[in-house]
Formats: structure tokens, C-alpha cells, sequence
């Protein structure tokens, strides 16, 4: 045995007091005893014990409200539960995590899967406010278009020049009237302006994309530029190895542009209406060139 | 007579059965049975009579109370109410301030006087005093093991932990003991193992 332990041994506690055992049962007597073995919750008789109840189940609500408001701030707003979708909403924070979208990955997504394309933004029309929110490319456009076709004649009641729309309209104008010399089935004016401005608005699209990444063009995109160059041109162009042709198509399409906006600096006049729906068609392809005829 | 010899020559079980159905009896019977128990225990603890009073009350109390949801295993109802006391203590422990081993403070208690000149009477102070400079877990391991001759296993359960922790805790407890002997100038150093 060790020093330390001879040392503990010699720890003796003092004798117990006397009548302790006798005090200490009496002194137990007074407290009410717990009745029966039953859960913790279950228990009625203790004092609190509805709280406990009462706890759980406002513990358990507010988990599940959570996890509601959790999946709809996750899911970007495409799951809307009801009731949570007003709190959310309420709340600016939660608002603007469910509000902001990624159009462009989910459009990819949702490409790459074979549905159709997502909804585009939808235009704000404030001078219209009973009228239906369309659905289809076309009906978005047609409301942009009649839009900016009340811009315009306030420009003009203004007295304020509106040259592109002049333009267009001159072109729209010209389109009809040779369909109907030809005695062709001829749309109306407004149809045929609308034809021209979603023709203007894409090519001007594509001259955009072009200027910025020739790199990006395609074998497919380059041979439909090829047939609508003139046969010398088309030999010229041919003659050029792919990545100079890419490069010939980037600087035509930068000369296009830097012409047209100077064009439109001279005239100084209102945006070109064919500008304003570059927010709301999202064409499927670079061909959507064919699609708005 | 006959009874009151009955309800004492009963066995834990019978007589916790009977506290369940309110005997007061029967809980005299538990008392005069595991009190002694339970005031070592909590005097080895605390290092102090009236507490260890105290805590014998809250125990009994707590079984009086409980007496309804107690089953017999493990240590038995012994064992339960050393539990029981084994917590109390380390409750009341916590509930008193920090006391850091650095410096031993010189105890009142119901021991004999530190500056007596009695031999015995002077280890003992240190004693007393080397374990109240002990953490509270490593003070009740030391008291169940040593002291009240539980096993390891049961020991561990009394405190909640396994019995590999208990062994750690026995260890550091005794060289936490070791050394404020050693800086009480009762034990040499080197002699404690």
C-alpha cells in the first residue's frame, strides 16, 4: 500500500448524527410523491406539465413553417406554398432570394431535357394595364410592340423626329404595297411593321453576337452567311481558311454596326423601335432569322 | 411489533413498493437502512457535516418522491441512492465558487483543527483538504472507489461517463491528490504510487 493510500485511509468521515435516518424520513414524508411510471408528457399531474405539450407542438410547427419557407426561398420561387407564399412575400429578404432567377441556366437546363423554352421577362405595360399578359414570343412581341408604338406617336404629337420608326414604317409600307401589285395576299401595316422591326431586331442580334465572339460562329451559321453573299463575294470568302472567315464575319459585322450607329447618331433622333425588344423575344436559335416572317 | 420487524427485516424492493403506495413507514425503514451510506458519501464529498445533512434530506426526499418509477437493477436501490447523492454533491460543488488547486485553503469543518498538534489530526486536515481542491467528478470517483467500494462499472454509471473515463478520472485524481500532499509537506514527493 502506498503512502497516498495510507493517507486516504485515515479520511474518516465523523460519526452520523443521531435520529438523522428518523428526521430525514419524516422531513421526505411532506413532498407529494409522482404517481405512476407513465411517459414524461403524458403525466397530468406534474406541475407544468401542459407545457410541455404546448412546447413540442409549437417546436414541431415552427420546424415544418421553416422548412416550407427554406423549399420555396430554394426552389427560386417555383414552389409557391400557400400561406408560407404570403410571408415570404412579406418579408424583403426571403422576397428577394425567391425573385431572383437564373433564366439563362434554367433556359440551358431546361433545353438540354427538350421542353420548350422558359418564358421570357414579361414587359411592363403601364399604358395598358387590362390588357392580357400573352404568352407565345409573338404575343409578348405584339405587346412591345403596340407599346412602342404609343412612344413613338407621343414623340411625334411632341413634334420630336422618329426616324427609325419612320423607316420601318416606309419599309412595311413598301412590302404591302408590292404584295398587292404582285396580287399577293398582302398583310396589314401594322403587321407588316411588326415583321420588319422583329427582322431589324434580329439581325442587329446576330451582328451583335458576331462582333463580340466570331469565335463562337458555327459551320452551320457560317454556311448560311455564304449563301446570301453575291457569287464574287461568295468565292472570296470561300477561299479563306475557317478561322479567317470567322474573322472576315466579325469585321463586317463591326463595320454594320459602327455604320448603323452612326446613322442613328446623325439623325439624333428616338431609339429605334427594333432596340426595344431585345428584352423580350429570346429567339431559339441563331436561324430565328426564318421565324417572324 | 410484529410489523415494525417485518417492514425492517424487508428487502429494498419490497419496501420501495410499499413507499410507492405512500408507506411512511417503509421509507423510515430505507432511511435507517442507507442513511449512514449516504452521509459518508456526501461528507466525502462536501467535507462538511450539516451539508452532508442536507444532502441525505434531498435524497430521501427524492426517493419518496420517485419512489414510483425506481427498478431494481444495477447497484440495487444503494446503488440508486448514491446516485442520487453523488449528484446532489456535485450540484452543490458547482453551485460554490471556483477553487483553484494553487493554493489549498485552511478548512473549518468538524475535523480536528489543522494546527492541532495530534499527527493524526493533521493528516486528516490535509486529506480533507487535498480532496476539496479536487474537481468534483475526480473527488465522487475517488469516493465511490475508494471509499464506498463500488466497482468500476457502477461507478462509471453513477457519473454518467464509461469506464475507460473513470480510470482516467482515478488516475489524475490521485495525482492531483499526490500533489497538494506533496505542497501540504504531508507526503513526499515520489511516494504516492
Amino acid at each position: 500500500m502506498s503512502q497516498l493510500d495510507q493517507m486516504l485511509g485515515g479520511y474518516t468521515p465523523p460519526p452520523v448524527p443521531d435520529g438523522l435516518a428518523a428526521r430525514v424520513a419524516a422531513g421526505a414524508v411532506q413532498a407529494p410523491q409522482d404517481r405512476g411510471t407513465m411517459l414524461p408528457w403524458r403525466r397530468g399531474g406534474i406541475r407544468g406539465g401542459w407545457r410541455r405539450g404546448a412546447l413540442i407542438g409549437s417546436a414541431a410547427l415552427s420546424l415544418a413553417f421553416t422548412s416550407a419557407v427554406a423549399a420555396e426561398v430554394a426552389s427560386g420561387g417555383r414552389i409557391e406554398i400557400p400561406g408560407v407564399h404570403q410571408v415570404v412575400e412579406a418579408v424583403p429578404i426571403l422576397k428577394a432570394s425567391v425573385h431572383k432567377q437564373k433564366p439563362v441556366q434554367i433556359a440551358s437546363i431546361e433545353r438540354r431535357h427538350g421542353s420548350p423554352p422558359p418564358p421570357a421577362t414579361e414587359p411592363p405595360a403601364p399604358s395598358e394595364p387590362d390588357q392580357p399578359v400573352a404568352g407565345t414570343p409573338r404575343e409578348r412581341f405584339m405587346a412591345k410592340f403596340t407599346e412602342v408604338k404609343k412612344q413613338v406617336a407621343e414623340r411625334r404629337a411632341a413634334g420630336l423626329p422618329t426616324p427609325n420608326a419612320d423607316r420601318i414604317e416606309r419599309k412595311a409600307k413598301r412590302m404591302v404595297e408590292r404584295r398587292q401589285a404582285a396580287g399577293l395576299p398582302a398583310p396589314s401595316l401594322d403587321e407588316a411593321e411588326m415583321r420588319v422591326a422583329v427582322r431589324e431586331w434580329v439581325a442587329n442580334r446576330i451582328l451583335r453576337r458576331v462582333a463580340n465572339n466570331p469565335e463562337g460562329l458555327t459551320d452551320a451559321q457560317i454556311q448560311r452567311f455564304v449563301r446570301i453573299l453575291p457569287p464574287k463575294k461568295r468565292d472570296q470568302f470561300l477561299a479563306l481558311g475557317p478561322e479567317q472567315q470567322r474573322q472576315s464575319m466579325g469585321q463586317l459585322a463591326q463595320r454594320v454596326l459602327a455604320r448603323r450607329m452612326q446613322a442613328q447618331a446623325a439623325d439624333g433622333g428616338a431609339p429605334p423601335p427594333d432596340a426595344q425588344p431585345t428584352e423580350i423575344v429570346q429567339p431559339q436559335s441563331e436561324g430565328s432569322l426564318d421565324q417572324p416572317r | 411489533m410484529h410489523g415494525q420487524d417485518a417492514t425492517a427485516n424487508a428487502d429494498d424492493g419490497t419496501l420501495m413498493r410499499r413507499v410507492a403506495a405512500g408507506d411512511a413507514q417503509a421509507l423510515a425503514a430505507i432511511a435507517d437502512r442507507h442513511t449512514p451510506m449516504l452521509f459518508t458519501v456526501a461528507w466525502r464529498m462536501l467535507g462538511d457535516a450539516a451539508e452532508a445533512e442536507d444532502v441525505v434530506q434531498e435524497a430521501m426526499t427524492k426517493a419518496w418522491v420517485k419512489a414510483a418509477s425506481w427498478t431494481p437493477v444495477g447497484g440495487g436501490l444503494g446503488g440508486w441512492l448514491r446516485r442520487i447523492a453523488t449528484n446532489l454533491c456535485i450540484d452543490r460543488q458547482r453551485k460554490r465558487a471556483f477553487v483553484s488547486d494553487a493554493e489549498i485553503p485552511e478548512r473549518a469543518d468538524d475535523s480536528p483543527a489543522a494546527d492541532a498538534l495530534i499527527d493524526e489530526a493533521r493528516r486528516q486536515a490535509a486529506v480533507a483538504a487535498a480532496m476539496q481542491a479536487l474537481p468534483d467528478r475526480q473527488r465522487a470517483a475517488i469516493v465511490l472507489t475508494y471509499y464506498e467500494g463500488v466497482s468500476n462499472a457502477e461507478a462509471a454509471a453513477v457519473l454518467g461517463i464509461g469506464v475507460k473515463a473513470l480510470e482516467s478520472l482515478l488516475v489524475r485524481a490521485r495525482q492531483g491528490l499526490s500533489r497538494s500532499l506533496v505542497q501540504m509537506g504531508m507526503l513526499q514527493e515520489g511516494s504516492a504510487a
